[in-house]
């Protein structure tokens, strides 16, 4: 049983960042209406700029996190004021085809100037695990866990409480009617694309510890949150943060009962078949387009 | 001299009656291509990127298929690609069966995967198929570095060139081989998109809901246009292993995908040519950037400027690589059209 809550608490570990990730996939893809394939990557990049600041300069460890929070979130702002914003006029799909091309950009400029050669992050806690009966859980788990409930609980509460998250829900229904009504949609695109870059870089810096700082640390993170999205359904902003925590402990019990070898195969697949009875995902309702 | 001045006449309005028909475009391309490794001064190098190109082009004819003219866009198609390969190798160096076979197998195995992934994932608008395929590319990755009586892991698959009733192909003949299947996969291709197929696909990608109250299947189309191009990828993966004589999972990476994608979008989206274009793009702009000094010795270099190609082509030229020529003609005669008086304007900068 003990070994049971053990992979448990580590499924939420790493639920807590697919969590995150997630839920910048679907601010984007619900005020954008698009995906955004680089968050990842990006992701991967501000490790890299975290790791370098944290090497050469004497910054406390949660500065140097918030430090890269903050660029990332500089970041989102420019690729969406830069790029997004004049791609209205571009083919069909140009805009996420246009994502891909800054995941080339990114993952090609990751060695170029950092180097070949992986980095290992620091721990935020570097404190020996504390026992709760028998199951095991360093001080850095908690905290992963815990930034991830504050955060998410703080989204929450922007988006159904305040005139800011009315503006970001009323966007995501239906952006025309948004603008016709006086909703500044540019402007809450462009803080989705803010928001959602930095929680992809928060993302990242949990991670970090937990691997090392490499340019493909972000790719089974970044799949499975978009696959955590589609198991709780892209048209809630609840049902990723749900679908990730259920991914990564179930991904964690496969993992530990069954096969570590074929762990990712047996999940995806388990997956894709429930899409087939619930295509529109545990939280998701129909989708209806008016032509 | 004589003689050819009185046959040109002749000639040259039934060679401009065969231009207009696509297959006459497609065979004499292919004749030049086939033709290219013959130019004196070519090395055995550039004949090996020839091969590339060719290789890659029938995988972006495929996926121009899926992303040009159905509008879907797929992450994971190496993996359909390392299928191919693996599956034509295995068949003639393992079970010894004769080469078309394997190539027959290489196109319908992924084609079969294809539909059955399809079926799942095409049920919904949006990036369903992407991700799906993303999340297929990552576990078939794990099949190759892990079935090693397959695929040999990470040690690597090496076969031969070709062998056809008798006939043992070598590396001039394998490419020539390659370029034939090429030029007849762009006639399918094009007698495909230009059917009742093909005008689907085409309201299908501007817009699907209305597409669909015109009485087109949507679900059909994408499926249909998903699975030729898994097809596609699978050929284009027999031809790698028997051109290239090898293959180990590393080389099945994600940045393949794409390339696919840059090879779609730069080329020209929605075009048969464009592919081709667009392939050749992107195998040849790494080796092209080797002899520019400062920027060849930077590694990755290439792999940055086609993530910013690509942004720039969807930004400003849309159209993509394969308009260049008539969009210079249209400025040519536009220049030409402008400074009737050139002179004067001159006059009126010196005032």
């Amino acid at each position: 049983m003990q070994i049971f809550f053990q992979n448990v608490i580590g499924g939420i570990e790493a639920g807590s960042m697919y969590a995150l990730a997630a839920l910048g996939l679907v601010l984007i893809y619900r005020t954008a209406k698009m995906s955004n394939f680089a968050q990842g990557t990006i992701g991967m990049f501000n490790a890299y700029i975290a790791y370098f600041v944290l090497a050469r300069t004497n910054l406390p460890l949660p500065a140097v996190a918030i430090l890269s929070v903050i660029v990332a979130f500089v970041v989102g702002a420019l690729i969406e004021l830069v790029i997004m914003r004049r791609a209205s006029s571009t083919i069909p799909m140009g805009k996420p085809i246009m994502t891909l091309g800054l995941i080339i950009i990114f993952q090609g400029l990751a060695p170029m100037i950092f180097g070949p050669v992986p980095f290992q992050f620091p721990r935020f806690v570097q404190k020996p695990a504390l026992d709760i009966a028998g199951v095991k859980m360093l001080p850095n788990t908690l905290v992963i866990i815990s930034v991830t409930i504050i955060l998410v609980a703080i989204l929450f509460y922007v988006l159904q409480n305040t005139r800011l998250g009315l503006a970001v829900r009323v966007t995501a229904a239906n952006e025309t009617t948004a603008r016709l009504m006086g909703v500044p949609t540019r402007a809450v695109s462009l803080g989705a694309w803010s928001v959602a870059t930095a929680l992809g870089a928060l993302s990242a810096i949990m991670v970090a510890p937990l691997t090392s700082v490499t340019v493909t640390m972000m790719e089974t993170i970044h799949l499975n949150s978009f696959i955590a999205a589609i198991l709780g359904g892209f048209s809630t902003f609840h049902g990723p943060v749900v679908g990730a925590f259920i991914l990564g402990v179930a991904n964690n019990i496969i993992s530990y009962y069954i096969s570590s070898k074929w762990v990712v195969a047996i999940l995806y697949t388990c997956i894709l078949a429930f899409t087939i009875f619930k295509p529109q995902g545990l939280f998701g309702k129909a989708f209806v387009k008016k032509v | 001299m004589n003689k050819s001045t009185t046959f040109l006449p002749t000639l040259m309005p039934m060679l401009r009656l065969a231009w207009k028909k696509a297959w006459f475009r497609y065979v004499s391309f292919g004749v030049v291509l086939a033709a290219l490794p013959l130019i004196p001064g070519m090395t055995s190098s550039n004949a090996t990127i020839l091969g590339s190109v060719v290789y890659f082009s029938i995988a972006a004819l495929g996926f121009q298929v899926l992303l040009g003219y159905s509008g879907q866009i797929s992450l994971g198609h190496t993996a359909f690609i390392g299928v191919g390969a693996y599956v034509s190798g295995y068949i003639v160096k393992e079970l010894g069966l004769p080469f078309p076979l394997a190539v027959l197998a290489a196109a319908v195995l992924p084609f079969i995967l294809g539909l059955v992934l399809g079926l799942i994932a095409l049920r919904l608008e949006g990036y369903y198929l992407a991700i799906a395929t993303l999340g297929l590319a990552e576990s078939i990755r794990i099949v190759f570095i892990e079935a090693h009586g397959f695929t040999r892991g990470f040690s690597g698959f090496f076969s031969n060139y070709p062998r056809v009733l008798g006939y043992q192909f070598n590396k001039g003949s394998t490419y020539v081989f390659m370029v034939a299947i090429l030029v007849a996969l762009m006639i399918l291709v094009y007698n495909f998109i230009n059917a009742a197929t093909g005008r689907a696909l085409a309201a299908m990608r501007s817009s699907q809901s209305a597409a669909q109250a015109m009485g087109v299947s949507l679900f059909k189309y994408k499926l249909m246009a998903f699975a030729i191009s898994t097809g596609f990828a699978g050929i284009a993966g027999a031809m790698y292993m028997h051109f290239f004589r090898y293959s180990d999972p590393t080389i099945w990476n994600s940045g393949l995908s794409l390339n696919l994608v840059v090879a779609c979008i730069v080329g020209g989206i929605a075009s048969i040519e464009g592919a081709v274009i667009g392939a050749a793009f992107v195998v040849a702009m790494p080796e092209l950037l080797r002899i520019v000094p400062g920027l060849g010795s930077i590694n990755g270099a290439s792999f940055v400027l086609s993530g910013v190609v690509i942004i720039l082509v969807l930004l400003f030229y849309p159209g993509g690589l394969v308009n260049v020529a008539s969009d210079i003609g249209k400025l040519r005669s536009r220049l030409s059209k402008g400074s009737k008086h050139p002179e004067r304007s001159t006059e009126y900068v010196a005032e």
